[in-house]
């Protein structure tokens, strides 16, 4: 019986302990990794209005479907293009570019089109001499229309076969991350 | 230290010759050897004192007579085809008479309950494995050793990370008791492996039906039941160590097992240290494959007049396990470029033991306090107060040197108090009451960086059940009714 009482006892000590204190709000944190706008902003090398290529989806994977913004290119025509990388959950906005470019060697850019004589080209290099892809070169022919797919890989293997000329069927790493513009040429 | 223990030794022969002298030689034991099941006389069975080295077996009426003892200590081993040995300490002065319950069963498993006779309280496990099994599959983790029963399968994040699945439920559903603790880990993840070192128990087994009732937390039907043996009565230490060398992986498993009784207190202490290194298939090692891991188990027992029994238990597990690179993918693209290739990425054609990011580290850590009262033959009281702290750090490849720092990092304290009664009435009616009490207190650490998955919360649970049994020849009769109350602070 003195068990009991005493079992009974700790319980409501318990009791009365754990429920005196509610649950902290957990500490706010920053979503470091997020990389939540996509800008590909092609030049005409001949002068002329710059296109945009964007994606953004500020809530991150899953809530709301991202904005995707294609673009209409002229034929016959280079282009030079530059990589913009976002994190736009934060404020202000932080430049996941400039970590990219930081770490060169351990990521890659990799377009991958299916437009028909479209073709883009690295402009850059790590320290190794192998390509990274936030400046590139895009060529158009003529008129047609399909998708560029772009895609960021983190830590693939850069000496692996047709990865440095672009191909990412060797490539491995984790997608960072992996967009389909919508292309017109005309 | 040598010639202490010469010293010793030197006294005991010493002591035994003249307990020798002093007394007759003509000491008998004999006895009757049984199946517990049926309750058939069992012949065949090999009796042996290993001091002596004599031994016999039992007759066609399961009788047997050892006689021309000298009065002393001796160690009598029963050994049966398909059941496991049970062995005993015994201190002989007069004649006396033993007799031993084998269960003896024909399934394929060989399971042996060595149970005292009070302890028939239980209701049959299903399905177990026993020591042996767990000896003999050293390089399994406790989900590995489940595998082989009837109706539980395995959901693999490759080695060393698996989750038991019975009847289709997993995680939360199904309850894991360790040492009567419900194992509060995060099982919420199909990646989060039960963090229990097999090698410090017994006995484990999968518990369906109304019986797994008697056992709270979020299950709905079936119970694994991870349990140690009770410090056998043997005043002298006891040990043993296995190890196991696995070529593939330069796998190495230590384990060492240590016990000693005294009226005073007994003791029983279990380490294991487990290490592995990348997977090799034919042609190339799994790069990151390994796993690190360190446990250690401490059991104290104390007991009163055989009426009132304490149990301390107190264990330790840590691991550290590597995930395989080339299937670390963040999403279908990869899933799918990964599916397709021949050779997965990043395999390498030198060992190593390298555990690196992808990576998981896990520490478990649990004490328990247990009290069980014998009013009488039918009646006890049990009850327990345990703490469990668990810590899982899962590191990702992150951008930004953020490799070091953990993508997710939780840290989970959870008491449980637990009191039961049971009551063994006349015609094999047996009843149980009991209330049990969870408080969980789950805290993500904001240095990740990451928006956590799940929320901080504390949960706190209480609950009281019921069953009723009752077994008449080959039928067996269960009724329990549970109810729970939950309330959770996210």
């Amino acid at each position: 019986m003195i068990k009991g009482t005493k079992y009974f006892a700790f319980l409501i000590i318990a009791t009365l302990l754990f429920s005196a204190c509610d649950k902290d709000d957990p500490e706010e944190v920053l979503e470091e990794e997020l990389i939540t706008t996509l800008n590909y902003t092609l030049t005409p090398s001949n002068g002329g209005t710059a296109i945009t290529l964007s994606f953004e989806d500020l809530d991150g994977d899953g809530g709301n479907d991202p904005k995707i913004t294609g673009g209409t290119l002229a034929a016959n025509q280079s282009y030079v293009g530059t990589m913009e990388l976002l994190n736009a959950s934060e404020s202000p906005a932080e430049n996941v570019t400039l970590e990219i470019d930081e770490e060169d060697e351990e990521h890659q850019f990799f377009f991958q089109s299916n437009v028909a004589n479209l073709s883009v080209a690295y402009n850059d290099k790590d320290a190794n001499g192998n390509p990274v892809g936030l400046s590139s070169i895009l060529t158009t022919g003529d008129a047609a229309s399909g998708s560029i797919t772009i895609t960021l890989r983190h830590e693939p293997a850069k000496s692996a076969s047709g990865v440095s000329n672009g191909d990412i069927t060797n490539a491995g790493g984790e997608t960072d991350i992996e967009v389909i513009f919508p292309i017109n040429v005309q | 230290m040598f010639n202490k223990k010469f010293y010793i030794v030197a006294a005991i022969f010493l002591f035994s010759i003249i307990r020798c002298q002093a007394q007759d030689c003509n000491i008998s034991i004999n006895g009757y050897v049984f199946d517990e099941a049926s309750e058939l006389p069992l012949s065949y069975v090999n009796v042996f004192v290993q001091e002596t080295y004599k031994g016999t077996i039992t007759d066609d009426n399961g009788n047997f007579v050892l006689d021309s003892l000298c009065a002393g200590e001796y160690h009598v081993q029963f050994s049966h085809i398909g059941c496991e040995p049970i062995k005993f300490h015994l201190d002989l002065t007069k004649d006396t008479v033993l007799n031993i319950g084998f269960f003896h069963t024909v399934n394929s498993l060989g399971t042996v309950v060595v149970e005292e006779q009070r302890d028939n309280f239980n209701n049959q496990p299903n399905l177990s494995v026993n020591r042996k099994t767990i000896e003999d599959n050293a390089n399994k983790n406790l989900s590995g050793l489940l595998e082989t029963e009837t109706g539980v399968s395995l959901i693999k994040n490759g080695s060393g990370i698996s989750k038991p699945v019975v009847h289709g439920l997993y995680g939360n559903r199904l309850t894991i008791l360790n040492n009567g603790i419900i194992q509060s880990g995060q099982q919420w993840g199909n990646d989060h492996s039960p963090e229990i070192d097999p090698f410090a128990a017994d006995k484990i087994s999968v518990l369906k039906g109304a019986n797994a009732i008697e056992y709270g937390g979020s299950n709905l039907g079936s119970v694994v039941l991870i349990e140690s043996k009770r410090i056998t009565r043997e005043p002298h230490l006891h040990g043993q160590v296995n190890y196991t060398y696995e070529s593939n992986g330069n796998g190495q498993n230590i384990n060492v097992r240590l016990a000693k009784y005294s009226p005073l207190l007994a003791w029983r202490i279990n380490g294991t240290l487990k290490k592995y290194g990348d997977r090799k298939t034919a042609n190339y090692f799994l790069n990151n494959t390994g796993l690190k891991e360190d446990n250690l188990t401490l059991q104290l027992e104390k007991s009163w007049d055989d009426k009132l029994f304490l149990d301390f238990h107190a264990s330790t597990f840590n691991t550290r396990l590597g995930i395989l690179r080339g299937s670390h993918i963040s999403n279908l693209t990869d899933l799918e470029s990964a599916w397709s290739r021949e050779e997965p990425f990043y395999t390498e054609s030198n060992f190593s033991s390298e555990i690196e990011a992808p990576k998981q580290h896990v520490s478990h850590h649990l004490v328990k306090l247990k009290a069980k009262y014998y009013k009488n033959e039918n009646q006890i009281v049990e009850a327990f107060v345990a703490g469990q702290i668990n810590n899982r750090k899962e590191f990702d490849i992150r951008r930004g040197g953020r490799t070091d720092t953990p993508a997710l990092s939780l840290l989970q304290h959870t008491f449980n108090s637990e009191i039961k009664y049971s009551h063994i009435f006349d015609k094999g009616w047996k009843l149980k009451i009991g209330n049990q009490n969870a408080l969980t207190d789950n805290t993500n650490n904001p240095e990740t960086g990451i928006l956590p998955l799940i929320p901080d919360y504390i949960s706190w649970k209480s609950g009281v059940f019921s069953t009723i049994s009752k077994t008449k020849n080959k039928v067996q009769f269960n009724l329990g009714i549970r109810y729970d109350f939950e309330d959770q602070l996210a």
